[in-house]
């Protein structure tokens, strides 16, 4: 063959390429995990120190952009505060009803978790999968399955990846996020299943079932692995599958998976 | 020595995309800055002196974004061998219309690590269910790359002089 199709440059494109496609069917197998838990191992400290000089450097530009608005909102504050001021004596009947209310529809008590707080130290940088990286792993009990919420009891996650210093919590919007789930209103079973990253899909409703837009959805706890009665989201719109078989529903997060700098892990 | 700063330099682009920027960018739009490192590298020297960087930074990439380990390598060799292409042909010396040149290669090369990354995750799992690379992360993608390549264009360029400088010192001696 002539040198002129094969300059040194040209061969180590064709090597590099060869062995990348060697390797890239290598990863199923765990092959590089030992890897990736060493290099985890070094960057978590940065890790952990960029990403929250990132959120302290967006709240500081965050701030001098409201500053405009701050006084309008200083208004409506004062006035929100004197109606709300009123309406702290007949909230303390609200919680008991609530809480009686929550044990009758089966929604697990707030504080019943073993939760293990832990801060958010990284994100997915492209849009082919959701996940955050969190500094907790194996050193503080945490293991693959467990679920991962936010402080309000609104689930987000599960962690799918353990190391000895940090975790990767897959969202609820990755692809391959699938949860048993209901309407609390209505009790219409179904599974919650992420979509691209963008968001999630309630699907596998029976028609005989009711959904209303503005549903809220919970998880049902079927299958054990996450506990049943945690917030997801609300409907946004029904429609009918692609096959016609099923409703499916879309249904929008409770919270910006974005800005989350604080997750809590259930542990049991 | 040079090249333990620029392995530095490599581990601090990867964390800075993973952990830093994210907060300010949505999900999928969040700039490449190792591409664009590998990109300006390879328009300022010759693909057979940056072509270990780019596997470097490729795996550095991938064993942080949790993908798997040979796509970004792949990737980042192929946009440094399709950017050294490019800027053989067009490049001058005059600095406007190189740094012009280089953000073709930038846009470029962007498109191209998209496309192989799409490609790649799916190919692996022998699905193509999500495979999702025509949205507008494609054209809003390249944008935010070029405003990272106009941060780091001269930085990077700063820091050659000093290598190139020091190599003569050495070679003075």
């Amino acid at each position: 063959m002539s040198n002129k199709y094969l300059s040194p440059k040209s061969i180590k494109f064709i090597a590099v390429t060869a062995v990348c496609f060697g390797l890239v069917f290598l990863n199923p197998k765990g092959f590089f995990n030992p890897v990736r838990m060493v290099f985890l191992e070094i960057a978590y400290p940065f890790q952990k120190t960029f990403y929250i000089l990132g959120q302290n450097t967006d709240e500081f530009f965050s701030f001098f952009g409201s500053i405009g608005s701050m006084r309008t909102e200083n208004e409506k504050l004062i006035r929100e505060n004197n109606l709300l001021v009123s309406e702290v004596a007949s909230l303390q009947e609200m919680k008991k009803e609530n809480e009686s209310l929550r044990e009758q529809l089966n929604l697990v008590p707030r504080d019943k978790f073993d939760l293990e707080p832990s801060f958010v130290i990284g994100q997915d940088p492209q849009n082919l999968g959701s996940w955050l990286m969190i500094g907790k792993g194996s050193s503080d009990g945490i293991r693959a399955g467990m679920s991962v919420i936010v402080s309000e009891g609104i689930l987000i996650g599960k962690i799918e990846e353990v190391y000895p210093d940090s975790s990767r919590v897959v969202l609820l919007t990755d692809s391959s996020s699938v949860i048993n789930a209901n309407d609390l209103e209505t009790g219409a079973r179904g599974l919650i299943k992420g979509t691209y990253g963008l968001g999630m899909v309630l699907d596998m409703v029976a028609q005989v079932d009711s959904l209303n837009e503005g549903d809220t959805i919970i998880t049902s706890g079927l299958g054990g692995e996450v506990p049943k009665g945690l917030l997801i989201g609300k409907i946004q719109e029904i429609r009918m599958s692609a096959d016609k078989l099923f409703q499916q529903a879309i249904v929008i997060p409770r919270v910006r998976y974005q800005k989350l700098d604080i997750v809590f892990v259930v542990k049991k | 020595m040079q090249n333990i700063f620029v392995g530095i330099i490599i581990f601090f682009g990867v964390i800075l995309q993973t952990s830093f920027l994210p907060n300010f960018f949505p999900t999928g739009l969040i700039p490449d800055v190792v591409l664009v490192m590998i990109i300006i590298w390879t328009a300022k020297a010759d693909f057979n002196a940056i072509w270990v960087r780019a596997i470097f930074a490729g795996l550095m990439f991938d064993l942080l974004s949790f993908w798997p380990i040979g796509i970004n390598i792949f990737s980042f060799v192929a946009v440094a061998f399709a950017t050294n292409s490019l800027c053989k042909r067009f490049l001058v010396p005059q600095s406007v219309r190189r740094f012009l040149i280089i953000g073709i290669a930038v846009v470029v090369g962007t498109m191209i690590n998209q496309l192989i990354v799409a490609i790649g995750i799916n190919l692996q799992n022998f699905s193509w269910n999500n495979l999702e690379i025509f949205n507008q992360a494609l054209i809003l993608k390249p944008i935010c790359n070029l405003i990272i390549l106009a941060i780091l264009y001269w930085p990077l360029e700063k820091i050659e002089e000093v290598f190139r400088h020091q190599n003569k010192m050495i070679i003075k001696r």
